[in-house]
């Protein structure tokens, strides 16, 4: 993939399914029905996505509310922007099928909408995409981390904590201080004294 | 050796009981401790301002996220990373030495050899990084670093069902079919052929294991022998000296089907009571699945929910200790479980303790009432195929169980 189909600015115009071709545009999702199904997400700053069902539902959060029946129109996303919906809701294209999430899916529905359905191993393709995705700067990193706490979305959620993970391995005290921008509330003395009991840390 | 409290877990949750759980844990100190405790229930911040949450300050661009995910990229992290985590502010302390990610790394980089030192964190320095553990050992690690004002409902309860007991009431209700010296006629039309669970008491006595099977004899029997406890394989000395010493959610459990193959003395301890002798799964011979295991494990160990596969009956007799059971008939599921629809997967959200603590009352009301019991030691329950069930030690059990197929 090119890089710049992930990116921020990509995200001015609704993201095309291709099988959303030919429906209604009002018809509503519906859970145990054949066939696919989309629904339009909206983002806090008013940009529409429409999303296959299917992918949408990869996300626990999005799971909820679709069957609590909130699916019918446009579902607002105040806390998400759309350049971070955007990317979100590329990411849910591409692992669509992921075992890492098609598995709770096929344990928790119960209408039997995905009975035949597949997962498949994320394949070289989907493992360089999901690098892509997060070759991001801190505060982008950040917003996709909120994202996935907020949808609770497990491929998601396995793909930014592995970047987070990786930005704070290896740093300094100090290092991580700045990076997150946090308050360091020991006194000079407990640091000091912390420092030294957890000397084997700092070799 | 715990980090920022000089209370040992023992104490500090005896001296949260006395506000939050159970009163009959009060004890006279009990208040000021509670206000010495590090992580309280998120709901106590309604009392005081809720800017006051160390947790938020000390997590910066954190602070939005929920405890489970910040814990999940930690989970990611090595013992280094963590231990310079802990200096970065009180916040990060409390979540860096969170016990589940060292016993995460503990059984990941030492897999069965370790030697449990009061907590996963002191075992995980001490056989990681031995020179510095000894250098800065002494009064505790954390000695003089006071934390409080930490407000956290995932956590609080995290460290809250690592240190709770099973309650008496939980206890009391003892419904079981119990019988001794039936005939083997009698077991198999009153219990085997209508599957219904009974327990069995005083069929045990020729065991010798009843009067060999204390901890030191075994362990001089099994020198050597590594068994499965867990994801690992250990030896007995080591898993004792971690059972004798841990208090954590989900203990570790010594579940071993190869047992009588490592140490054979094992298998002349004991023999299949008269009614379970015949065994149509026998006929598979060396390819038959696993069948027997010996279980050791300490208070609050267990199994949660589930059948047996292969639609197999079993037995289960206790050596030493005692365990409660909790069953329910095939056609019953029990409340808190939920089934993959071919039944080949069983999902139970929550750990034994926690199951007692939300779902036990429920089914109360329930026309089909669970059997319950309490197996003791000498004592043998019959598990009827396709029933659900329960299993939690009250106290450091060693118990022999087999899975047959039954006529």
């Amino acid at each position: 993939m090119s890089s710049g189909d992930s990116g921020p600015s990509s995200s001015k115009q609704l993201v095309q399914q291709p099988a959303a071709a030919g429906r209604s545009p009002n018809q509503p999702p519906l859970l145990g029905a054949g066939g696919r199904k989309v629904i339009v997400l909206k983002s806090g700053d008013e940009e529409e996505f429409e999303v296959d069902l299917l992918d949408a539902m990869q996300s626990r959060t999005l799971r909820r509310a679709i069957e609590d029946g909130c699916g019918d129109g446009p579902m607002p996303l105040p806390n998400l922007t759309g350049p971070v919906l955007a990317k979100v809701v590329e990411l849910f294209r591409r692992h669509r099928g992921d075992p890492r999430w098609a598995d709770e899916l096929q344990e928790t529905e119960k209408e039997g909408m995905f009975k035949d359905y597949a997962p498949q191993k994320p394949t070289a393709e989907v493992k360089g995409f999901d690098r892509e995705f997060v070759s991001v700067d801190r505060d982008a990193l950040f917003d996709l981390l909120r994202a996935a706490n907020f949808l609770e979305a497990p491929g998601l959620l396995d793909v930014t904590c592995d970047a987070a993970a990786d930005a704070v391995m290896n740093m300094t005290v100090e290092e991580v201080r700045e990076y997150f921008g946090l308050v360091n509330d020991y006194t000079p003395e407990e640091e000091a004294a912390l420092r030294k009991q957890h000397e084997w840390a700092f070799q | 050796m715990h980090v920022y409290e000089i209370l040992s877990p023992t104490e500090r949750y005896r001296s949260l009981c006395g506000e939050y759980v159970d009163e009959d844990h009060t004890h006279e100190d009990g208040d000021k401790q509670v206000q010495d405790h590090a992580i309280q229930p998120l709901g106590n911040l309604l009392l005081y301002d809720p800017s006051s949450n160390i947790r938020d300050h000390g997590l910066g661009t954190l602070r939005v996220l929920s405890d489970e995910l910040v814990l999940d990229v930690l989970s990611l992290l090595g013992g280094e990373d963590l231990g310079r985590l802990a200096a970065v502010s009180k916040s990060l302390h409390v979540f860096s030495t969170h016990e589940p990610l060292w016993r995460g790394l503990v059984l990941e980089e030492l897999k069965g050899g370790f030697s449990f030192a009061g907590s996963w964190r002191s075992t995980y320095i001490a056989a990681v990084k031995p020179i510095s553990s000894n250098s800065s050992s002494g009064a505790g690690i954390g000695s003089g670093i006071r934390i409080r004002d930490f407000y956290s409902d995932y956590l609080f309860q995290s460290w809250l069902c690592a240190s709770l007991e099973m309650k008496s009431q939980w206890l009391q209700t003892d419904n079981i079919t119990r019988r001794r010296g039936i005939s083997q006629e009698e077991f198999i039309s009153s219990f085997e052929e209508p599957n219904k669970p009974v327990l069995l008491e005083g069929c045990l006595e020729g065991w010798p294991a009843m009067r060999k099977w204390d901890r030191d004899s075994l362990v001089r029997m099994c020198k050597g022998a590594r068994f499965a406890v867990g994801p690992v394989e250990m030896k007995l000395e080591d898993y004792f000296q971690y059972s004798d010493t841990v208090s954590e959610e989900r203990p570790l459990y010594l579940f071993d089907p190869k047992f009588a193959e490592k140490v054979p003395e094992m298998h002349l301890d004991y023999e299949v009571p008269v009614y379970f002798r015949e065994d149509l799964f026998s006929v598979l011979g060396e390819e038959r699945p696993d069948y027997r295991w010996i279980i050791i494990g300490p208070a609050g160990s267990g199994s949660s929910f589930h059948v047996d596969p292969n639609s197999t009956s079993a037995w289960n007799a206790v050596i030493r200790g005692s365990k409660k059971w909790v069953m329910f008939p095939p056609e019953v599921v029990p409340p808190g479980v939920h089934p993959s629809p071919d039944g080949a997967e069983v999902a139970c959200p929550v750990s034994i303790i926690e199951w007692f603590m939300n779902f036990y009352d429920e089914c109360k009301k329930w026309k089909k009432r669970p059997v319950e019991c309490v197996c003791k030691a000498g004592e043998i329950v019959f598990v009827p195929n396709g029933w659900w069930h329960l299993v939690i030690n009250l106290e450091d059990s060693i118990a022999i169980t087999q899975n047959y197929v039954s006529r």
